[in-house]
């Protein structure tokens, strides 16, 4: 039964595994997600492609744990609309654990200037140095 | 009708002799585990690439340029070979030479300024709040 509301929910993105996931969870009872049923109806075509792309650099995070790659995460974060970027933090569970979604969240939440020193809700994402110079070379 | 990964795609124009692809079967051999997993993030970059307007296009490039110092040299030119996987052949060399100027833009303003390059629009008391807070380490670089 679980299986069944989980396809039939994510039928238009059964290639998205980590979002078919997601919806499971969604269906359990006692999970810890945040994600409940209709949750992701939400999500526009950009915040899909977002979300594959941020699950793919938590995959690449995983096996090599350097700071730009949080980075990067955090850059296409930013990209998501605000109401839905919540639910990439449920998606660190997925590579993670359940835990760990507190402890990376900060690190790949995007940066928020306060309204009254600029534009309203303006996102700006910080680049970090590269120790080692320009990738290009 | 399911589409091809990133790799199978690869595989296919690097044994296709007529595709305008440099990439060689033996490259995609070389891979080490953390390029394969890299190249999947780069590849999901150019799909967010290929379908954003323009503040969604400077993200996933500055995204790709974070991640290209996990890969080794030989994944950094499959991951500009896989731009035709998005978008089409004529693109590789517009959108990887954006990635380039990207990078000289910011190695010549430096780390702390380079945050500046998304700040363009906001006020002078907004682009003061961000280093005062870069410098606190209040947000992190």
């Amino acid at each position: 039964m679980r299986c069944a509301v989980g396809i039939i929910t994510c039928f238009s993105v059964k290639k998205r595994r980590h979002l078919v996931e997601a919806n499971l969870a969604a269906v359990g009872p006692r999970t810890p997600s945040l994600i409940r049923k209709g949750a992701l109806a939400a999500l526009t075509g950009t915040d899909y492609r977002v979300l594959d792309a941020f699950v793919a650099c938590l995959e690449l995070y995983s096996y090599d744990n350097s700071p730009t790659v949080l980075t990067a995460a955090r850059m296409l974060l930013a990209r998501m609309q605000p109401s839905t970027q919540w639910i990439a933090k449920e998606l660190i569970a997925f590579v993670f654990g359940w835990s760990d979604r507190e402890r990376l969240w900060p690190h790949v939440e995007s940066y928020k200037v306060a309204p009254s020193t600029g534009r309203t809700n303006s996102e700006i994402v910080l680049i970090p140095g590269n120790p080692n110079g320009s990738p290009f070379k | 009708m399911k589409r091809q990964t990133w790799l199978q795609w690869a595989r296919a124009v690097a044994a296709d002799p007529n595709s305008p692809s440099r990439i060689e079967p033996k490259m995609l051999g070389e891979m080490t585990g953390q390029d394969m997993r890299a190249l999947s993030a780069v590849s999901a970059c150019w799909d967010v690439y290929s379908n954003a307007d323009n503040a969604g296009r400077h993200g996933a490039l500055a995204a790709v340029y974070a991640l290209l110092p996990a890969m080794s040299h030989t994944a950094r030119f499959v991951a500009r070979e896989l731009i035709p996987y998005s978008l089409d052949w004529s693109y590789r060399d517009i959108v990887w030479a954006e990635l380039e100027r990207f990078d000289r833009e910011s190695r010549h303003v430096g780390a702390q300024v380079r945050a500046l390059q998304f700040v363009r629009g906001l006020g002078r008391e907004a682009i003061d709040q961000v280093i005062a807070d870069v410098r606190s380490e209040k947000v992190r670089l």
